[in-house]
């Protein structure tokens, strides 16, 4: 059942949505063809939206209404027959004047055209003493009036402000003026009869002025016009046929896009049940709700062990590359090296920043800063690494594969790995189970300890013989050597003082206890990242990995003849070439991380200090249903991509010029 | 996933995805077999596999605790698996109707949901790129840049009005007078399919047209004044020229976005609320993972037949799919 409910559904879709539009293609093609076949289906459809617009929002009577039953096709028939009979009205007068020459003639069925129909909704107005059925036909509600009162001083203004208008136009565009100021005529008389007065109010009477006067304006401007020669139907044909196929993506990204955003906009403007204007209120709650900003704890930035580490790896840095820059006349010279030692040195105080400062905003900053980062230096590193090796495409495969798989199932396969449990059961999730592997062998005095120590020690000793080879003709590589080879010599002072990792129960004894990976603030949330981390990569990866396959192979060949190593290569003519396509993918990261949702949704639901904008903005419009603020926070997520929307206009733009 | 920035990014799929040849040493420094360059061989290698194996890990351990049951799960890590473990009555409980996180249904809603929100946005955006593309009009550039713009647009942004049109239509009032006028009638889409592929569509317009124009506009220009010539017009060009000579990028969009429709979860969550029939997959998985203690140990199964259909998309048409990544920033 459901299966042939899901195969009607993908069919009529589908189905509706090509036929419409080819039959509107179908139909210009016949305007240079066949112009009175044109001419009768424009009649037809113009006769039908009418009817249908005015049908539609209940503005005329009809006696259909009670006596159709109330089923779908019921109420089908009920709404439809007037539309047809106005297409069917129309068709005839379309295919006359598709046929008919003689101008006093054409003259007449447009006039004639143009009172009938005027006449006819004058008096189906609805005038009050009825009721109309809602909804399945059981409720009921008393008729509303649409008769306009008679306001000759309304009527006259917005005839001449239309009138107006429509001569400036006329002028403008250099058309025939008195059909230009008749078509703007009508449409101010149409604006001052019922606009600009009280519906509801006055007689019949007033109904058929108000109708009839446009109705005989604009069938003057049908009756007068003349049927093209060829160029003249091909130049109806050439304006309508751009909107034919540009149209339909037009009407989908402004209903769905554009004026959205602008709802958002002015909903961020008003109070929770958009009942009235608050000003700038949310956006003042936004940015000052400590959930969001909050910044009790900042002087501990300073104390936070990470912020120091950050300081000094800054500061050596720094120093390298001013040392060198001495040598080489510049104020400081940024390497590879001296620039990662800097940079890592940056993001740890960054971090420091991030973990102590808490909130929402916070957390958005932080995501986007580390996944970022982490997940275009990854995806650069492996597409080198893999550059040509040998089961190249499998090891790709394996990075990539997480991009099919969608946020949810990566939070899943996630929360697998993070599962932690008391210390007393054996752990279910790989990364505890390791932690706590690692506990057991560092902690025991055992043969576990001495191979932990081994393989310090040789990392320790392979760090150090590293950075004398190269002290000798790069004192930056050096540096950075030596600065990563103090990470196995801490492991090693910890191995010394009682180890490290998670130990669990042993002989009754706790240290040590698994990591509470998704409730234990600040640091879950760079557990969150790593989701995203692990599907971003890929992207990273395979779009970097295109444009290093696509660095000239002549330029590493004039370079290795000149005696440049792999790392030269490497940072002087691989990375300066691809720059553009990381500054791509650094952009895209961004943008998509900026806007996460579904990972800390499924993971924490924001709870334990995890919260991200997307998610408190689903919370506060849907959950809350505090749609000012969370209106606020949407357009908060939108001011923060406004950078890149502008890079890509000036960039069309450019392209286009 | 759509790259939301412009920009040339250069090489092909084929090469960004590697071939699996014997190793080819023109781009390395390393020369022939001095042990230098076997060293050199290794330290490239130890850590790229190292890092593909932990990338792998999660979703291997996944895999093997989909065929445990319940007992196994929960007393050992996947890793301590035996054969004897092995069962598939997680996924048959999974797929069974009767069973209240029945995946059956929940799939046929996602491909109700995937499919016109694939199709539909091709179509709409190939005329598009067509009309920007190849018909002179007024106001075309000035269009073009405003669609181009909406390309890094967040669909956050766009969610709680676009929920009120499919809840109560859209309406203005008329100025000066009380009376509302109806611009679309409220179709009652509010919970349903529909109204999640149509956001779908909407949301995918400018980056589908983005995507096509690139190619679309690409195509030599001779074909066009030559048609033109003999008498076609512009709806027989575009079926009878465009489409044929589109279809590597009009399938590499479609991929896409049949993988953005099927995965997602926001508008799914919105647009489809409490209706509990209409679930799309990603909406099911989402709540029994909510769903701590009593079934947490169907969720690997039931995310595995979440992500087979990607899967099997993602390695059969993996070329497509990454002419798609790449085409996404490659100008025509």
């Amino acid at each position: 059942m459901k299966v042939l409910v899901t195969i009607v559904g993908v069919a009529i879709s589908v189905g509706v949505f090509s036929a419409l539009w080819v039959g509107v293609n179908l139909m210009f093609n016949k305007a240079t063809k066949d112009w009175p076949l044109f001419s009768t289906l424009v009649g037809a459809l113009l006769g039908f939206i009418l009817f249908v617009v005015l049908h539609g929002n209940e503005l005329l009577i009809n006696p259909l209404d009670e006596q159709m039953d109330q089923s779908w096709i019921g109420r089908f028939i009920a709404f439809i027959w007037l539309p047809a009979i106005a297409a069917a009205v129309g068709g005839t007068v379309g295919w006359f004047l598709g046929r008919i020459d003689d101008p006093s003639t054409r003259l007449a069925i447009g006039i004639g055209t143009g009172v009938v129909a005027a006449l006819v909704i004058a008096f189906m107005l609805r005038d009050g003493s009825g009721v109309i059925t809602i909804g399945d036909g059981r409720e009921t509600e008393p008729e509303r009036s649409y008769l306009p009162a008679f306001r000759p001083f309304a009527l006259a203004n917005w005839t001449i402000i239309g009138g107006a208008v429509g001569a400036g136009w006329a002028t403008l565009r250099k058309s025939n003026l008195i059909r230009t100021v008749a078509i703007f005529g009508s449409i101010g008389w149409l604006i001052g009869a019922f606009a600009a007065s009280q519906l509801g109010t006055g007689p019949r009477i007033a109904a058929i002025i108000a109708c009839l006067v446009p109705g005989l304006a604009l069938g003057y401007v049908v009756g007068t016009s003349k049927i093209p020669n060829i160029v003249g139907a091909a130049r109806i044909d050439e304006g309508a046929r751009p909107w034919i196929f540009v149209g339909p993506a037009v009407f989908f990204i402004f209903v769905a896009l554009i004026a959205p955003t602008i709802l958002t906009l002015v909903l961020s403007f008003q109070n929770a049940d958009s009942t009235e204007f608050v000003g700038l209120e949310n956006y003042g709650t936004a940015l000052s709700d400590p959930a969001n900003f909050d910044t009790a704890n900042w002087t501990n930035i300073f104390t936070s062990r990470i912020f120091i580490l950050g300081l000094i790896l800054f500061a050596i840095g720094l120093l390298l590359a001013m040392a060198l820059g001495r040598q080489t006349g510049h104020t400081a010279q940024v390497d590879p090296p001296s620039g990662a030692i800097g940079i890592s040195g940056i993001a740890l105080v960054f971090f420091a920043i991030v973990t102590t400062l808490r909130g929402t905003i916070v957390n958005n900053l932080w995501w986007v800063f580390a996944v970022t980062l982490i997940a275009t230096s990854l995806g650069l590193a492996i597409a080198v690494l893999a550059d040509g090796v040998r089961f190249e495409r499998v090891a790709k495969s394996i990075v990539f594969m997480p991009l099919a798989i969608s946020f949810v199932g990566a939070s899943v396969v996630w929360r697998l790995v993070y599962q932690s449990r008391d210390p007393s059961q054996s752990q279910t999730g790989a990364m505890n189970a390791a932690w706590v592997a690692i506990g057991r062998t560092t902690s025991d005095s055992s043969i576990g300890q001495i191979i932990w120590g081994i393989l310090l020690v040789g990392a320790v000793l392979g760090f150090a013989y590293a950075a004398i080879r190269t002290l000798s003709n790069d004192v930056n590589m050096a540096v950075l050597y030596s600065v990563l080879g103090l990470i196995p010599i801490y492991l090693l002072y910890r191995l010394a003082t009682g180890g490290f990792g998670a130990l669990g129960e042993r002989n009754g004894e706790f240290r040590g206890e698994p990591i509470q990976t998704l409730s234990e603030g600040p640091w879950n949330n760079f557990f969150l990242m790593i989701v995203l981390i692990w599907v971003q990569t890929g992207f990273a990866m395979v779009i970097l990995s295109a444009a290093i396959k696509a660095v000239p192979g002549e330029f590493i060949e004039a370079a290795k003849i000149d005696g440049a190593n792999d790392s030269d290569i490497f940072w002087r003519i691989t990375i300066p070439q691809i720059t553009p396509t990381i500054i791509v993918v650094v952009t895209t990261v961004i943008v998509l991380v900026m806007k996460v949702f579904d990972i800390v949704r499924v993971m924490t639901n924001g709870n334990f200090g995890t919260n991200v904008l997307a998610n408190a903005m689903y919370a506060e419009s849907f959950q809350f249903r505090n749609v000012g603020v969370g209106s606020t926070l949407a357009i908060l997520l939108f001011l923060s991509v406004i950078p890149v929307m502008v890079y890509n206009i000036r960039k069309q733009q450019k392209e286009i010029a | 996933m759509a790259t939301p920035v412009i920009n040339e990014v250069p090489g092909d799929a084929d090469a960004a995805l590697g071939n699996d040849g014997p190793p080819n040493d023109m781009r390395k420094g390393g020369t022939g077999s001095t042990t230098g360059a076997r060293l050199h061989g290794l330290l490239t290698r130890v850590p790229l596999w190292f890092i593909v194996l932990i990338w792998a890990i999660p979703s291997l351990g996944l895999f093997i605790n989909s065929f445990r049951d319940r007992q196994a799960q929960n007393q050992s890590g996947w890793w301590r698996v035996v054969p004897s473990d092995l069962t598939i009555s997680n996924y048959d409980t999974v797929l069974s109707a009767s069973s209240t996180a029945s995946m059956t249904d929940s799939v046929l809603n996602s491909l109700g949901i995937a499919i016109p929100a694939t199709i539909i946005p091709i179509a709409v955006a190939a005329f598009a790129a067509y009309g920007f593309a190849w018909i002179d009009f007024k106001g075309r550039n000035w269009l073009f840049i405003a669609t181009i713009s909406l390309l890094a647009i967040p669909l956050q942004v766009a969610l709680l009005p676009l929920l009120k049109l499919y809840v109560g239509g859209a309406h203005v009032t008329v100025p000066f007078t009380e009376r509302t006028l109806t611009l679309i009638p409220d179709w009652d889409l509010q919970g349903s399919l529909t109204a999640v592929w149509l956001t779908h569509t909407g949301f995918a317009m400018p980056f589908a047209i983005f995507l096509l124009h690139n190619y679309i506009s690409g195509l030599p220009r001779d074909i066009f004044e030559s048609a033109r010539i003999d008498g076609a017009d512009h709806f027989t060009i575009f079926t009878k020229l465009v489409l044929p000579l589109s279809v590597p990028v009009l399938a590499a969009f479609a991929i896409f976005q049949f993988l953005w429709a099927w995965n997602d979860y926001l508008i799914a969550l919105t647009m489809i609320g409490s209706n509990a029939d209409n679930f799309p997959t990603t909406i099911r998985v989402a709540n029994l993972s909510g769903d701590f203690g009593r079934n947490a140990f169907l969720l690997p199964s039931a995310a595995f037949i979440q992500a087979f259909i990607p899967l099997i998309v993602f390695f059969s048409l993996q070329r497509f799919f990454v002419k798609g990544l790449l085409a996404g920033s490659v100008k025509g």
